[in-house]
């Protein structure tokens, strides 16, 4: 059977930089990058890029043409070709698993980017807002962004698990599983190719041009300018770089918003020819990955919340910066409504070129794993992806499943990047590795960055898991305790009641901490008897029980998505491990100058 | 809230800021444009349309 493989460079290029450029670079990015220093967070960020983002690309391309060579598509094949091991199975299960994973959420925003492009361009949200700002007591500002967040958890169905079904979000879910597994299933060249090869252009033609709307706006808000914008954005606070949290956050950035480590490009790299170009294409697609998220993501949302809303309106994470916030936003702008359309109908198309590119690893495993034809291995995903997706799609109570799913992806994302950067430096040979990686190159990687690959990067990777799991970890732990979560929600309810109280205004955090311990009698984390209590907080007990079963239901779905992605993971081992042993093993055995190629990288 | 309240004191981009952000808008569109010129320069890759066809013509 003849191999697959990409009809242009710039074809395999912008698959790759479509692949990573997605919601993280317009909506993470500035959101990261404002509260963590402004201009200052550009040091770690570009120090990360060269000593983590850029390294690991080039391992990743290099590993996966020469997976490619030896006829395998598969991280899990790729992976066993370079080393006999059972931890590269191991390596190559997680690239299968993470983009699976990530695809059984991801897809959900890409539908919610979808609903939002067709809620503007068809009036909807002008009408929401009129509404809103001319019923708003509170002034029109605050009045559209709470109406824009009610809206996004009402369509998300995050007031109660099961209500996403019960929106509009179901067709539009079902109409993206439709279209990425249509590009999917016409395949590398026909179908993921010829897509990325209109869509980029597209994206970043009508990012260019919401730019420029941002960049000539004149207004004046409550004396706020699109100037100050851009300062609230970029001025630096240098003394934000004697944090270690800033540090790990830039290098969090770099790392997931280029998508290096965890399969995609391993995948997509492997359908290359043996002597077509690694080097360059990989620093062009890092490089419009780059361009997309510093210049598009980093001039537009941040410094037009700032001039529209101001700095109180805005809140703290990625999701609700871009589905709460910025249909607010939209609306203030002159030709808001049509800005926001482009806006979030770009989005779509960057979901898209993601999504596409988590599915093809699935797809490449089993027709070279259990030589399934591409028609049966796009059924067979398609069926696991909609049940898991559909999982996801229920748990929606305050995005818990897929908060969680991410989490876990993310852990992993860690892992595998640095197995593959030990496979590259230590199993194949950093200095043997870029001398494959030069192999019909078009800009020759220098030598020293086989030290770099060997040396700093795994260190560098080990460090951000560490500190990762410091940061992360125990909260996360807490989290999937139904008794602590539900202890903390009750002490919530009362805490609550007392800090609202005139007389313990002025108390900043850890004091008010010490109030409420003082006057429940109990410390954090023990439950709070009703007896004893102060008048005043009496007829709570209702609300605090209510608190306590809803924080324990939270728990237990995090504790469900933890099973759910070991139980996936182990099952997709065993499936390496059977596919392995047998039909790619048959293949290696049967491509001639395997074992002496090998011997001669090793 | 994202924004500190001390940022809210920040009224237009100060001298610093400028340097990152006219810096760093530098840099990552002067990577994108050296590295795409190379692209563009280096010799076009042969075309696989006939190989996918036959690929899928035989699955």
């Amino acid at each position: 059977m003849a191999r697959e493989h990409w009809g242009s460079r710039m074809g395999v290029i912008l698959a790759v930089a479509g692949s990573a450029v997605g919601l993280g670079n317009f909506l993470r990015f500035p959101g990261t990058a404002v509260n963590n220093g402004g201009g200052a967070f550009m040091v770690p960020y570009v120090i990360s890029f060269l000593l983590l983002g850029i390294p690991i690309a080039w391992c990743e391309w290099t590993i996966g043409r020469l997976g490619g060579r030896y006829g395998q598509n598969n991280g899990p094949g790729i992976m066993f070709a370079l080393w006999r091991r059972a931890p590269a199975k191991a390596i190559g299960t997680l690239t299968l698993v993470i983009p699976l994973l990530v695809y059984m959420y991801y897809v959900l925003l890409e539908a919610l980017c979808l609903r939002f492009a067709v809620h503007f361009f068809t009036g909807g949200f002008s009408e929401l807002f009129d509404k809103a700002a001319a019923a708003g007591e509170g002034g029109a500002t605050v009045a559209v962004v709470e109406a824009s967040g009610d809206f996004a958890a009402k369509t998300f169905g995050m007031s109660e698990n099961g209500a996403m079904y019960g929106t509009s979000m179901l067709w539009y879910v079902l109409f993206c599983f439709l279209v990425n597994f249509i590009i999917v299933y016409r395949g590398v060249s026909r179908g993921i190719e010829k897509f990325c090869k209109v869509a980029m252009p597209l994206l970043i033609g009508c990012a260019v041009v919401i730019l420029i709307r941002v960049l000539t706006l004149d207004e004046e808000v409550a004396g706020r300018t699109i100037s100050g914008g851009l300062g609230f954005m970029w001025n630096p606070d240098w003394a934000r770089l004697q944090d270690p949290e800033v540090w790990l956050r830039a290098a969090g950035q770099i790392f997931f918003s280029l998508s290096v480590g965890f399969g995609l490009i391993l995948c997509y790299a492997s359908y290359l020819r043996p002597d077509d170009d690694v080097a360059l294409s990989a620093l062009s697609a890092s490089s419009t990955n780059e361009f997309c998220e510093v210049v598009l993501g980093g001039l537009i949302i941040v410094p037009t919340a700032f001039l529209f809303l101001g700095p109180g309106n805005t809140p703290d994470s990625t999701f609700a910066l871009g589905f709460f916030t910025v249909p607010a936003i939209m609306y203030f702008m002159p030709g808001g409504a049509f800005f926001g359309g482009m806006w979030f109908g770009l989005l779509f198309v960057a979901a898209v070129t993601s999504s596409i590119s988590m599915l093809q690893p699935a797809i490449a495993f089993l027709e070279d794993g259990f030589g399934m034809k591409r028609r049966s291995s796009v059924v067979v995903l398609g069926l696991f992806t909609t049940f898991g997706a559909a999982i996801v799609m229920y748990f929606s109570m305050g995005v818990t499943a897929l908060d969680f799913t991410d989490f876990w992806c993310e852990f992993m994302m860690i892992l595998a990047a640095l197995g593959q950067v030990i496979i590259f430096g230590w199993i194949v040979g950093a200095k043997k590795g870029v001398q494959e990686a030069n192999r019909g190159a078009a800009l020759r990687i220098p030598a020293f960055m086989a030290f770099i690959i060997r040396y700093v990067t795994p260190a560098f990777l080990l460090i951000v898991l560490g500190l990762w799991c410091f940061f992360n970890g125990p909260d996360r732990l807490r989290d999937m305790s139904p008794t602590i979560k539900g202890v903390a929600a009750e002490r919530g309810v009362y805490a609550a009641k007392i800090a609202g109280r005139s007389e313990y205004a002025d108390l900043d955090e850890s004091a008010m901490d010490a109030k409420v311990t003082e006057i429940l009698g109990v410390a954090e984390g023990v439950p709070v008897s009703a007896e004893g209590l102060p008048d005043w907080l009496g007829g709570l007990e209702d609300a605090a029980a209510a608190a306590h079963s809803e924080a324990e239901a939270t728990a237990n779905v995090a504790r469900f998505v933890f099973l759910g992605v070991l139980l996936v993971f182990i099952v997709v081992l065993v499936l390496s491990d059977i596919a392995c042993r047998n039909r790619i093993k048959r293949m290696l055995d049967q491509v001639p100058d395997h074992k002496a190629s090998m011997e001669a990288l090793s | 809230m994202i924004f500190p309240d001390l940022l809210a004191e920040v009224e237009r981009l100060d001298v610093g800021g400028w340097i990152m952000m006219v810096g760093c808008v530098g840099l990552v569109c002067g990577l994108l444009v050296f590295c795409m010129s190379r692209v563009l320069k280096s010799p076009p890759v042969e075309g696989n349309g006939e190989t996918s066809k036959r690929r899928e013509d035989e699955s």
